[in-house]
């Protein structure tokens, strides 16, 4: 029997990554939901033990909160998120051609062009919602105050190209990223985001609250918290630039 | 709650009430800036004239209170006059009025009002020297020694005890939220403290109150187990049951009761556990806390100083949005090609009926054409479908033959004569373009023919 349930949890998440055992004013149940939130509530430890084995084995790892917890989840109310384990290889059956896809404007475009475009409209995605609010990205539980409209993201990136076009950099690789983020006419910018936007709903990374206004949710704060630390930094994030900021937390 | 809170809590709404705004006019800003004084001196002297009101009431019986000797004090310490502390007195003895609206029973709105609003009374006589609090002012002084402190939320537990005794069920709801509130509203600043927002009052609190935090939980547990148990008494549920048959809309059951004991239970426990949960963690680990990180600064930096392909879809397989994509080929990944192939020759649609697993005339001539040829290779070696394409088995006559040699990789029973057995792989390399022939394309996971002998 559990090995059965365990299945029809994991295609759930699969798909839609969230089970909420309770609807919330901002959001109705999924087919299926309910469900599936019955079948994990009813675990004991051993079987949410051989699940998290399960998928711990695949790159990820099942993140229960419940409303004492956060804001945003039904009272008395739990919510299980499927989140990737930044530790972790990536599974092989995960993609994300789908999301590069979502910012394509030309057929001719290659996965190059769609990777930078796509890094810095993402970029400028976690400029809203956590540098201009002077949020750090570990503070998860002010995902609830990251409200922004789609233009004001378009705007944030026309900003950026203003200022990569007024900054002189030297030849070589850099010349090529310039190249293609230079490259841009009319509103090409407008339907790249409209795209970035789009996959980032579906992926329920953020949130529609109203017409053209958004929110992060918070499998998406608990994913940028749990990948900044182990992935951001260091690769794409200098740590020398944020280590003023840096604080002890631990009392001696 | 203090004097400063309570002020603040409620400084919009007089303001609202005092606002002389025209039904109908346009919207506009309300001022951020408050008339009076920056030092705040007629507040300061007033509080203090309250709290001294306060301590002398509770410590004697005095039906009139003596502020003789305070009004020479407060004088001297404020650096006034001690006509300026009777201003004050006399403002807070001085009633005004305010204008409300109410509903009325049958849902219309009628407007009320009340006076009662001084806070302090004097005597008939004037004298100056001589005051108590009013109704109004008490209620004032209570409501500032209100604590949300969930070191009390032990007697707001019993609380409900009593309601349950004196049958004010509708109370129980209130008060019972009240106390899940202040609960939820403890773990979520728990929470906030884990992400490194600092919070100097809860992280003295959790460090130096621990025990009365501990006591304070037990108690709330204990209270609840209390009402649960008086709740669940013959007499007591028949009360309830006879007022509940009184009540047109009952506001709650003795479900919902019972929901609500257990949730505040089930919250009490989480709330101790997530509390020695942090204190460990705040003991045990050396923990970092990044700041604020300037994303925009960084898409800059990432273009002077250029990261590694590889770096950047690190970054994006981890934190962009991914999808699951996984390849399962079947028959119905050829279909598409088999289709078009009908509407041309229809004599040729054996792949269509290969359910019956009985090759129709086009399939028995490309079988025959190339059986020998197959049967040797397969003595030696597997056939993958890639091979036979090389080996130009899409055309059989210049004609075209892809249907019948997809039928034979899906079907290979048909090649099972003269003891020859067949059987089908499916390779495990995801799916590749196999052929691309007059416009059309193949696309799938590589199918292979190979020889078996005996059961299988």
């Amino acid at each position: 029997m559990f090995h059965s349930e365990m299945g029809t949890v994991f295609q759930f998440l699969l798909k839609n990554r969230i089970v909420e055992s309770k609807a919330t004013m901002k959001r109705r149940s999924r087919p299926g939901e309910t469900e599936v939130a019955h079948i994990l509530s009813s675990w004991g430890t051993d079987e949410m033990d051989g699940f998290q084995e399960f998928l711990n084995s695949q790159g990820f790892y099942l993140h229960e909160a419940t409303d004492q917890d956060y804001k945003g989840i039904a009272l008395g109310g739990k919510m299980w998120m499927l989140i990737r384990r930044p530790q972790d290889e990536v599974s092989s059956f995960l993609s994300i051609e789908p999301t590069m896809e979502s910012i394509r404007i030309k057929d001719t475009e290659s996965k190059e062009v769609l990777g930078v475009w796509f890094l810095h409209i993402w970029l400028m995605y976690l400029y809203l919602t956590y540098t201009k609010i002077g949020r750090s990205p570990e503070q998860v539980s002010r995902y609830e105050d990251t409200f922004f409209l789609a233009e004001d993201l378009i705007e944030a990136v026309r900003e950026h190209l203003e200022r990569v076009r007024a900054t002189q950099f030297e030849e070589g690789s850099q010349k090529r990223l310039i190249e293609i983020l230079d490259s841009e006419k009319g509103t090409d910018v407008n339907r790249r985001v409209k795209g970035f936007i789009d996959v980032m709903t579906k992926s329920n990374l953020i949130q529609k609250v109203s017409e053209n206004e958004y929110q992060q949710t918070l499998i998406g704060a608990i994913e940028i918290a749990e990948a900044f630390r182990r992935v951001m930094l260091g690769t794409l994030v200098n740590e020398d630039s944020v280590i003023q900021n840096l604080h002890q937390l631990a009392v001696e | 709650m203090k004097w400063n809170e309570l002020i603040a809590a409620t400084v919009k709404l007089i303001d609202l009430h005092d606002s002389n705004r025209d039904v109908g006019s346009a919207v506009v800003s309300p001022p951020e800036t408050r008339p009076g004084r920056d030092d705040a001196i007629w507040l300061t002297i007033a509080i203090e004239l309250l709290e001294f009101l306060h301590v002398e009431t509770q410590e004697t019986n005095e039906s009139w209170i003596f502020i003789g000797s305070l009004i020479k004090e407060l004088a001297l310490k404020y650096s006034v006059s001690e006509n300026d502390i009777l201003y004050v007195v006399n403002y807070l003895s001085t009633p005004s009025k305010i204008n409300f609206s109410d509903i009325s029973a049958d849902g219309q709105l009628t407007k009320a009002s009340t006076k009662k609003t001084a806070l302090i009374d004097r005597p008939r006589n004037k004298s100056i020297d001589r005051c108590r609090f009013t109704e109004i002012g008490l209620n004032a002084v209570k409501i500032s020694k209100i604590t949300q402190s969930f070191l009390y939320a032990k007697h707001d537990a019993e609380k409900l005890h009593t309601a349950i005794m004196t049958g004010d069920y509708p109370t129980i709801e209130i008060q019972g939220r009240l106390i899940l509130q202040i609960i939820r509203g403890l773990s979520q600043q728990i929470t906030k403290l884990y992400e490194g927002s600092p919070d100097d009052a809860l992280e003295g609190f959790l460090n130096e109150k621990i025990s009365e935090f501990d006591d304070a939980i037990i108690g709330v547990s204990n209270a609840i187990d209390a009402a649960l148990e008086l709740f669940s008494n013959q007499s007591e549920r028949e009360k309830f049951e006879a007022w509940y048959e009184l009540q047109e809309t009952p506001t709650v059951n003795a479900s919902s009761i019972n929901a609500l004991f257990k949730n505040i239970l089930t919250s009490s426990y989480k709330l101790r556990e997530k509390v020695s949960q942090f204190l460990e963690f705040f003991i045990n680990e050396n923990r970092e806390a990044y700041g604020v990180v300037r994303f925009d600064q960084v898409a800059l930096d990432i273009i002077k100083n250029p990261v590694r392909d590889s770096d950047v879809n690190w970054n994006l397989l981890k934190m962009a949005p991914w999808s699951a994509q996984a390849y399962f080929s079947s028959i119905y990944d050829f279909q598409g090609v088999v289709e078009r192939k009908t509407q041309v020759k229809v004599e040729s649609v054996s792949f269509e009926h290969s359910s019956q697993h009985t090759p129709g005339a086009s399939i028995n001539r490309f079988i025959d054409t190339h059986f020998e040829e197959i049967k040797t290779i397969l003595e030696t070696e597997d056939l993958s479908l890639s091979k036979a394409i090389e080996m130009g088995w899409l055309e059989l006559d210049s004609e075209e033959s892809i249907p019948d040699l997809l039928g034979l990789y899906t079907t290979p029973a048909w090649l099972e004569k003269e003891g020859l057995k067949v059987g089908i792989m499916l390779s495990i390399k995801p799916s590749t373009l196999l052929a691309n022939t007059n416009g059309k394309q193949l696309y799938g996971r590589e199918l292979i023919l190979t020889k078996y002998d005996g059961e299988q």
